[in-house]
Order: structure tokens, then sequence, then C-alpha cells
């Protein structure tokens, strides 16, 4: 059986707990309940034919409040950096937290940057033409974690780089 | 050695600071406070004083009384004015503080668990489990704390050393600190942490994990926090506390901080939208101005013939009730423009034409055109049917759009200039848009185009470069309208002299 640590990371309410609650039990609730530390949960799935069990840390949200520590990315195979449309301040502190990967925690690991609540497109103040500036060259992913829509295939993208980075 | 005064004015002191003590005995009952950073054995975080009982948080390096011994501390006023007295006694289970309300009746027990000469604390009643790191194997004293039990199952104490302690184990074969470290992938994290602390020798006497959270067979939820700590004596400790209070009044706390940030957001997007409505209601009174203004402009000379001044008049009167009709419309509808910004049509029988749209775009606008002398024409060569042609949009907002656009364009056309609306489909070669199924509108002018150093900011909020005069809102709110119906609007530099402005929608009913 093969594990990967998957660390999601996010600013506060950006949906990385549901985007989690929505693979790994396939619910969603509509009340914000703010997490406060770490909870790890598991979710197996296959990836051409090969068993894996995806162990998804969802870090508690990075604000004035609470900052991740290091520490919790150790390890990890692969990152969703979680950043909520509708508050495009989000994307920045993602592009934080991506920079204390890589830089604190020493991280080379595949990452996608999910932006989270695209039910809410509608209201959202994220221009595609900032996402293409600001993240050249990132996999940015619509999901939406209240529907679904891109949830799973988030994660599956995030397992086949994370196995396509094993076999090179 | 203190006073019984100045220990109960110390604990007084500590417990009104919150802050923590240690307290220690001697061999003839007497105590000695000290405050201090006992933030090595994690408790640091631990609150005072708001449970009964919740007084002293730690006994440290405790001269223990023998079995049938007691050591009475002095009765000392704890918490919020009650008086409490504190037994350490003896007892065949090892070592027993009793917390004695003035009833005498016990609210709070610890038992203690001596090793030699040094003492391991098992703070069961809070939840504390206390394990010690030697050569490289950590072996629990713990007394099963309801979250461990509940996590590893039935593994006891059953370790060498809580044998060595006298304790009775209950050893089923398992470590419990190895089923729990099996059990929790953050705790396997934190250990290499907690071997780094130990290994290092350098001045860190203290790490701490965090809060995490632990989920049993039965789905309750277990928060959790460790600390690693080498201790003065070179012991290496690893204590594990259940925090659950701890977590609901953290929750508590950022739970509200974070949902009025949210709701502050929130309140910065409604004004956002707000600031668009106005703009719509301004742009609304002021295009029937234009053809009126321009309508009585070409009256005034008194050199039209009859008819067509009668026409002129006719339309200029029309345009004044359309705008009574629009004031009276907002009047009633104030509050639904709102939402009507983020509704739209995409059932193709219901979507708005976009033949309709444009027409009506370029009738409202042909007086003031006429009135300036620039010719304004629709180029549907490239797509028959438009009348037909239904189109993901709110008909309203996308009459506004072009309404918007031709304004741009009259605005800055030379007198004796030419202003084309063109349409074509996504692949004719003209369109230069993509997706397939899409719609390309151009509008283009010739006036002097934008220059480069606007072009950044042009379909922001007050972008006033180019539209010197107006509010700067007219292209922000196609963008914004635009994009909500899946389509988008963009500035297309030519080789020819002039603007062009390209909005592409979405057909209705294109998948």
């Amino acid at each position: 059986m093969i594990r990967k640590k998957i660390c999601m990371l996010g600013a506060f309410a950006v949906g990385k707990t549901s985007l989690v609650r929505r693979f790994v039990e396939d619910s969603f609730s509509d009340r914000y309940v703010t997490t406060i530390g770490v909870k790890v949960m598991k979710k197996q799935l296959t990836h051409r034919g090969r068993d894996v069990t995806l162990m998804l840390w969802d870090l508690h949200g990075d604000d004035a409040f609470q900052t991740v520590q290091s520490s919790y990315l150790r390890g990890s195979s692969g990152l969703l950096l979680v950043a909520d449309g509708t508050r495009a301040e989000t994307v920045t502190v993602a592009r934080r937290l991506l920079a204390l990967a890589t830089d604190q925690a020493e991280l080379d690991v595949p990452f996608l940057l999910l932006i989270n609540k695209a039910d809410l497109k509608a209201d959202w103040d994220l221009e595609a033409a900032d996402i293409d500036e600001q993240l050249a060259g990132w996999t940015v992913l619509e999901t939406s974690a209240r529907s679904g829509d891109g949830v799973e295939q988030a994660f599956e993208l995030l397992t086949a780089r994370m196995m396509e980075r094993d076999a090179d | 050695m203190p006073t019984d005064h100045a220990c109960r004015t110390l604990l007084r002191s500590v417990l009104s600071d919150k802050r923590h003590a240690s307290v220690q005995l001697d061999n003839d009952g007497r105590v000695s406070l000290t405050t201090g950073d006992l933030a090595w054995f994690g408790l640091a975080s631990l609150r005072l004083g708001d449970r009964p009982g919740d007084s002293l948080q730690l006994l440290h390096e405790l001269p223990l009384p023998p079995t049938d011994g007691r050591l009475v501390l002095p009765r000392m006023e704890l918490i919020h004015g009650r008086s409490t007295d504190v037994h350490c006694v003896g007892s065949e289970e090892g070592p027993l503080l009793l917390f004695l309300d003035a009833t005498g009746e016990a609210h709070r027990e610890l038992h203690f668990q001596q090793r030699g000469n040094q003492l391991a604390l098992a703070l069961r009643s809070w939840g504390i489990e206390v394990f010690e790191e030697r050569g490289g194997e950590i072996r629990g004293f713990g007394t099963g704390s309801p979250w461990m039990r509940a996590l590893v199952g039935g593994v006891g104490s059953g370790s060498a050393a809580a044998g060595a302690l006298g304790v009775d184990p209950e050893d089923d074969g398992r470590q419990p600190f190895e089923a729990l470290v099996a059990a929790s992938p953050f705790l396997e994290n934190f250990l290499v942490d907690a071997r780094r602390l130990w290994a290092d020798g350098g001045d860190e006497r203290l790490v701490r994990s965090g809060e995490w959270i632990e989920v049993d067979e039965l789905g309750r939820e277990w928060p959790l926090e460790a600390s690693a700590a080498r201790v003065d004596d070179g012991r290496h400790l690893l204590m594990i506390r259940s925090v659950p209070d701890d977590h609901l009044r953290q929750l508590e706390i950022l739970q509200a901080a974070r949902s009025r940030d949210l709701e502050l957001a929130g309140l910065h997007r409604e004004v956002d939208r707000k600031e668009v409505l106005l703009h719509c209601i301004v742009h609304d009174l002021l295009a029937p101005l234009g053809s009126i203004v321009g309508g009585l402009s070409l009256a005034r000379g008194g050199k039209l013939p009859k008819d067509k001044a009668d026409a002129v008049l006719e339309q200029g009167l029309a345009q004044a009730r359309r705008q009574e009709t629009l004031i009276r419309g907002m009047l009633d509808a104030f509050s639904a423009e709102l939402s009507a910004l983020e509704s739209f049509e995409t059932d193709p029988k219901t979507a708005p034409r976009l033949g309709e749209v444009l027409r009506a775009a370029l009738g409202d606008h042909r007086l003031a055109y006429l009135a300036r002398g620039v010719e304004l024409t629709l180029d549907e060569s490239a797509l028959p049917g438009l009348d037909d042609l239904p189109v993901v949009a709110d008909g309203p907002r996308l009459l506004r759009v072009f309404a918007n656009l031709l304004e741009n364009a009259l605005r800055h056309s030379p007198r004796g200039g030419h202003v084309e609306v063109a349409v074509a489909p996504a692949e004719h070669p003209a369109a230069d848009c993509t997706p397939k199924g899409a719609i390309a509108i151009t509008v283009d002018d010739q006036g002097p185009g934008v220059p480069a150093e606007d072009l950044d900011g042009l379909f922001t909020r007050f972008s006033t470069g180019r539209n010197s005069g107006a509010a700067g809102l007219g292209l922000h709110f196609c963008r914004r309208v635009l994009e909500t119906w899946g389509g988008e609007i963009r500035y297309v530099d030519r080789d020819e002299a002039g603007a062009r402005f390209q909005v592409k929608l979405v057909r209705a009913g294109h998948a």
C-alpha cells in the first residue's frame, strides 16, 4: 500500500475542511465551523491499478490568530493550496503558504491551487487575468465543495502528479 | 520558606493573573510556592480559577508521604473566595492529592506515581498522559486517560516502567505509546521534533505540537496537545493532554472573530455592488437625455421640414416618457435591482435575442449620433438571423452594455466619423475569439484609441483615462455583467486608427 501525505493549506474559511469532507465523506454543510489545530483524514483510491492511501492533513486556516507550523508539512508528498474565489486576498495567503512550504519546510512537491466556491461565481472578485498573471505556471482548478464540482478531479490530479514524481 | 500568609498571597496573585505555580512540600509538611515558567510540563495554557478544583495545576518534585501518612497544606483561598483544604495522603494506589471544599467533601483527586527519587505525574483527572524516552525507547506511565483508552482500546499501563513503579500492570502485550503512534500520523510527525529536542542538548527545553484532533472508533473527537521536554535532571518527557475546554474556548473566540471578518468582507462587497447599481441608475437617467437633447438641437433651428421635425420631437417625447418610466421603476424596484444584477437568462426560449437588443441600442442612439454628425452602422453579414439568436444575458443589462459602448465610441469620434458595430461567430476569422459557439460583437470607432498607459486599468472601476468627463464606471459595469454571464469584454489593438471593443457572448442553449 502506498501512503501519500497531502496538506491542505489556505486562509481561514476558504473551504479546506469542506473540500476534505466532500472528498472523503461526500457530504457538505453550509454551517461555517472554523478549524482549530490539525485533523488527519484518510481516503483510499486506486491510481493506475495501484492502491493509494491519501493522508489528508486538514490544517487550520492561516491568519493573525493562528499560523501554520512548517513542521506540519514535513513528509508531505503534495500540497493543495486553497483560495476562496469571493475573497481575492486569499490567493495572496496561498502564495505565502507555498513560500513557507518551499523555503522553511524545504518541500519540492507537486501542488495545485484550488479556487473554491465556484458555486458563488457571480460573487467572485478574482479576475481570470489576475490569476494568469500572478500565478504563471501554477495549475489552478475551480472547485465547489458545496456541489462537489471539481473536487474529486483535484485530488486525483494531485495524486497522479505525486505518483509521476515518484516514477521520475 | 514563605509564611502561610505569603503562600496565600502568592496563590491569589497567581490565580488572578492566570499564571502558574509550582508547589513544593518539605518533609515537615511545610509548603513553598514558586511561580515561574512551567511550560516545560506542557501545562502553560491550562486555565486557572474557572472551575472548582482548577487551582493547583502542578505539583512537582513532591516528597510524598508514606502509605499511611498525610501532609496537610494550609487552608487557602483558591477560587473566587472559596476556601479549599489540600491534603496529600499516602495510599495503596500511590500518593493521592485531595482537594476538599469547606464541607470536607473531596471535589478533586490527583494520583501520583513515583519512580525512584524522581516523580512522574500522571494527571489522570485532567486527561494528561506522561511518557519518558530512554535509550530511544518511549514508555508510558499512563494510567489510561479516557482519550487514551478511546483511541488505543483496552491498552492499560502495562509498561515495564509502570511495573517498576509498583503499579499493578494490566499488561496485554501491547505498549500503549506504540499503539497510539500507530493510530496517529500527527503524533508520529511530532516525534521527529521531540527526538530532535532530546538529542540536541541546546538551550531549547520544550517543543509543543500545537493542537490536533483524533477521532475514535465511535466518531468522537478528542482535541489533544503534546509537549516534549528536556527536564533539568536529564529526563526526556513527552506529555500529551486532552484539551477539550481549551478547544471549545478557542473555537468560540476564533469563530466569532473570523465570522466578523467574513461579515465585514461581505459588507465591502455589498458596497461595491451598490456602486455599480448607482452607475446603472445614473446611466438610465442620462441615456434618454442624449436623444432628447439631440432631437431638440435638430429642431431648434426650424430648418427641418415639418414632418421630420414632428418625428424628431415625437422621438424626444418618447425618450422623456421612457425616462419617467425608468425613474418610477427604479423607485419601485430599487431593492430588487441588486439581485437582478446576478440573474440572467440561459434558457434559449426566454433568453434575449441578440438582434433585438442590438437594434434597440442603435435606435436609442441614432439621434445623438445624427446630432454629432457621426455615422452609425451595423454589419451582420457574418452572422445572419440575429433577431432569432438567443444569448446568455439579461436583456436590459445587455442593452446597457451596448449603450455604454456606443456612447463611449461617440464621445471619442471626430465629427464626420464612422462607428461600426459588427457581429460574427467566434469561428469567423474576423472575430478572433474563443471558444466555439461564442459570438463576438465589435464596436469600432475612428477616435484616437486607448493610450497604452490606460490599458491596464481600462475595465476597472473609476478608470477615467479615456473616459474623461465620465464616471469611469461604464466599462467596469460591462466587464462585471458580461463575466457574470460567462462572456467577456476586451480592448483589441488594431492596425487602423481608432478603438475596438470586443464583447463575447455565449449562445443560450449551447453546451
